[in-house]
């Protein structure tokens, strides 16, 4: 993993909108920067950006990971875990 | 009062619980009551119609760690986008900068909202120094400020046309309200004072529901609250967890298309594959077209809210509506595409069009999986009609949201209902009453449309046609609407429903035309500022629901019922349910046709 937390803070200076690249959900305030070839992706958590690498950059060789036929349901099941944003207690 | 626990699992659900059960069930009745009753405020002390008539709003708890604890039953698209919104706003803000008094408002779809027009207001409820939960509203204004009267711009091109976007400001310190934002406010939409009483009907709202949640904590104390609304959180999600066990496992793929965007040629696909692995589903989105060009795009809390919005239909409607029963339905929606627009695609026609679109796409993929319990396509437009302009009684401006009923799909067991307000909205459309005594509009007939309803074993429910006549000098309209191209799909050998439209004849003219033969707007259903004259008409047609099974399969008896209530014409009784119809003697009388007797 090769990423950084950022904090939107003041956040009426930033301007910006992040939407984790894995599901889409718009991330409000502490965003996980993860660095893909160069770019930085944004995640709601480190974990997610680690699914998204596993999964669904599965055929860049580049990114391939062993565990890359992790079935979509499983997937969801540790971004709930491992995700602030989507799981409060 | 319902019962919390399923029969069936009531033993080992209750194992689990740390409150007994009637206290439970008396907390859980007494939240959502509570939900009900802010929403009764809103609707009696609102200046609008979209408030008291159509009730576009809808009313939620959270606790104190910001999740959802109840809600209740009004419009879907906002019950479940709320929860994003509320989320984001405590998220953006953080826990510690509320005092008792303060009312947040936002209504920035960036940051979790459906859309522009709808404002959440947010008030945190204390207990001493203590946050002990929040309280939060969702409401469709009729005028945020946007191109157009009444805010739907059928032909939008970025946000920025779409209205006012307000992040989460501080309406209210301490009670006493903030003047400089309201300002701002004002001096943006068309009729402020109809804002200002809307926004103070939330306030209101806001505080029934602050004076019902300290009552609660008054009367069973915080500890046994708090621990009551964590076993209803799990209740909740343990319950929809069996409800999802009890669909097959699989992958399930249904597609649709959104007709139009207003701004560009050519249709958008909105594909899904429905994962069910156990009690949990998975909705993904990957393989939907790119963002619309005009304001067709939904967002991620639009897309999930559609979801969750599904399968609320076709689940148990006893499990407590809270943070529970949402975590395991799970979306994937990719950004930058038509379920998920970035920033600043335009979007305002998502919250009323690619959200039932959506909730249907679920059906779809499930009806194979779930026959007894899915129904065809419903009519799947709000058909969103607008207008606005200088009224010439009191010379104050006006601006007003209609939209209309439609037909349901037909269902395992029953015919499609007629003429009710699109699946994401629950509400009310706009009573004559109102078009002619606040607004400079007549309506010359309104009428449920023969043969609009998809033919089947259950016949889709009706359409409706409705025909205005400009009473002002000047009034300014704009649409909404889909399904004008796209037929309401069928299943299980049920026919499609009637399209939708919307028409305009000119004051002297003879014949309908579509918008864009007389006008030259780009889409036949979405366009924005059309002027109109004194008596100028536009006539709405609301589509029908898809049919449910074989028409050939619908019993003699059920279609000369329909023939003799004018639902199904003579005609279509031959043509689609080979029954030749006839009066005779006072009497029905119904003879089969070759095809129906070669299908028996």
């Amino acid at each position: 993993m090769t990423g950084r937390w950022i904090e939107r803070e003041p956040m009426y200076l930033s301007f910006d909108v992040y939407n984790c690249a894995y599901c889409g959900k718009n991330v409000p305030r502490h965003v996980w920067l993860e660095d893909i070839d160069g770019d930085d992706v944004p995640f709601c958590a480190p974990a997610v950006a680690d699914i998204h690498l596993r999964t669904r950059l599965r055929d860049d060789p580049m990114t391939r990971r062993p565990d890359a036929d992790l079935g979509i349901t499983e997937q969801l099941r540790l971004v709930r875990e491992n995700c602030k944003a989507l799981r409060r207690d | 009062m319902t019962a919390l626990l399923a029969p069936s699992e009531g033993r080992s659900v209750a194992a689990d619980l740390v409150a007994d059960q009637v206290t439970l069930t008396v907390i859980d009745n007494y939240l959502a009551t509570t939900c009900r009753e802010m929403g009764i405020a809103m609707m009696r002390t609102a200046y609008s119609p979209m408030f008291n008539e159509s009730l576009d709003f809808s009313c939620v708890l959270f606790d104190a760690k910001g999740r959802l604890s109840a809600q209740a039953e009004f419009c879907p698209s906002q019950i479940g986008t709320i929860k994003f919104t509320v989320e984001w706003m405590i998220d953006e803000l953080g826990t510690d900068v509320y005092r008792p008094g303060d009312v947040i408002i936002m209504n920035d779809p960036y940051r979790g909202s459906g859309h522009i027009p709808e404002h959440t207001l947010l008030k945190a409820v204390f207990c001493g120094d203590e946050i002990v939960g929040f309280v939060a509203n969702c409401a469709h204004l009729a005028e945020p400020g946007a191109k157009a009267p009444g805010g739907l711009a059928g032909d939008a091109t970025d946000i920025f046309q779409e209205g006012l976007r307000i992040p989460p400001l501080w309406l209210q310190r301490e009670g006493v309200q903030q003047e400089d934002v309201w300002k701002i406010i004002f001096a943006n939409h068309r009729t402020p004072k109809v804002t200002y009483g809307d926004l103070m009907a939330m306030v209101g709202s806001l505080n029934v529901a602050e004076r019902r949640l300290n009552s609660l904590i008054d009367t069973y104390g915080y500890d046994t609250v708090t621990t009551a609304t964590e076993d209803l959180i799990g209740i909740a999600e343990r319950r929809m967890s069996e409800e999802i066990r009890r669909i097959p496992d699989g992958e399930y793929r249904f597609s649709d298309i959104i007709e139009d965007d207003g701004v560009a040629e050519g249709s958008y696909v909105i594909d899904c594959t429905v994962v069910v692995d156990g009690g949990n589903v998975a909705c993904d989105f990957t393989g939907s077209d790119g963002e619309a060009a005009g304001p067709m795009n939904a967002t991620y809390a639009v897309t999930a809210s559609a979801v969750y919005n599904a399968f609320m239909h076709i689940t148990d409607p006893t499990i407590p509506r809270n943070e529970g029963c949402y975590r395991p339905i799970n979306i994937i929606a990719p950004p930058g595409t038509i379920v998920n627009c970035e920033f600043p695609a335009p979007l305002v026609g998502g919250n009323t069009e690619v959200s039932p679109r959506i909730t249907d796409i679920i059906f779809g993929a499930l009806a194979d999986p779930l026959p007894e319990r899915i129904p065809a396509s419903l009519g799947g437009t709000s058909c969103c009609f607008l207008f606005g302009g200088q009224h010439p009684d009191t010379g104050d401006l006006y601006s007003h949201f209609h939209f209309e009923g439609i037909g349901w799909g037909g269902r395992p067991a029953a015919d499609g209902n007629s003429q009710i307000i699109v699946i994401n909205g629950n509400c009310r459309n706009t009573p004559v009453e109102v078009f002619e005594s606040r607004y400079p509009l007549r309506v010359d007939s309104y009428r449920l449309l023969e043969d609009s309803g998809g033919p089947g074993l259950n016949r889709g429910g009706l359409g409706i046609e409705r025909i205005l006549t400009m009473t002002a000098e000047e009034v300014t309209v704009s649409a909404i609407f889909n399904r004008m191209l796209v037929d309401p799909f069928g299943i299980h050998g049920g026919k499609p429903g009637a399209n939708s439209g919307i028409y305009v004849r000119l004051a002297g003219e003879d014949s309908w035309s579509t918008f864009s033969d007389k006008f030259g707007t780009m889409s036949p259903s979405k366009f924005s500022n059309i002027r109109l004259r004194r008596g100028d008409q536009v006539k709405i047609v609301a589509p029908g629901g898809g049919g449910w099974g074989d028409p050939l399969d619908r019993s003699a008896d059920r279609v000369v019922a329909d023939v003799a209530e004018g639902l199904v014409t003579a005609e279509a009784a031959r043509r689609d349910y080979g029954l030749v119809v006839e009066r005779r003697n006072g009497a029905w009388d119904a003879t089969p046709t070759a095809d129906r007797a070669g299908a028996s």
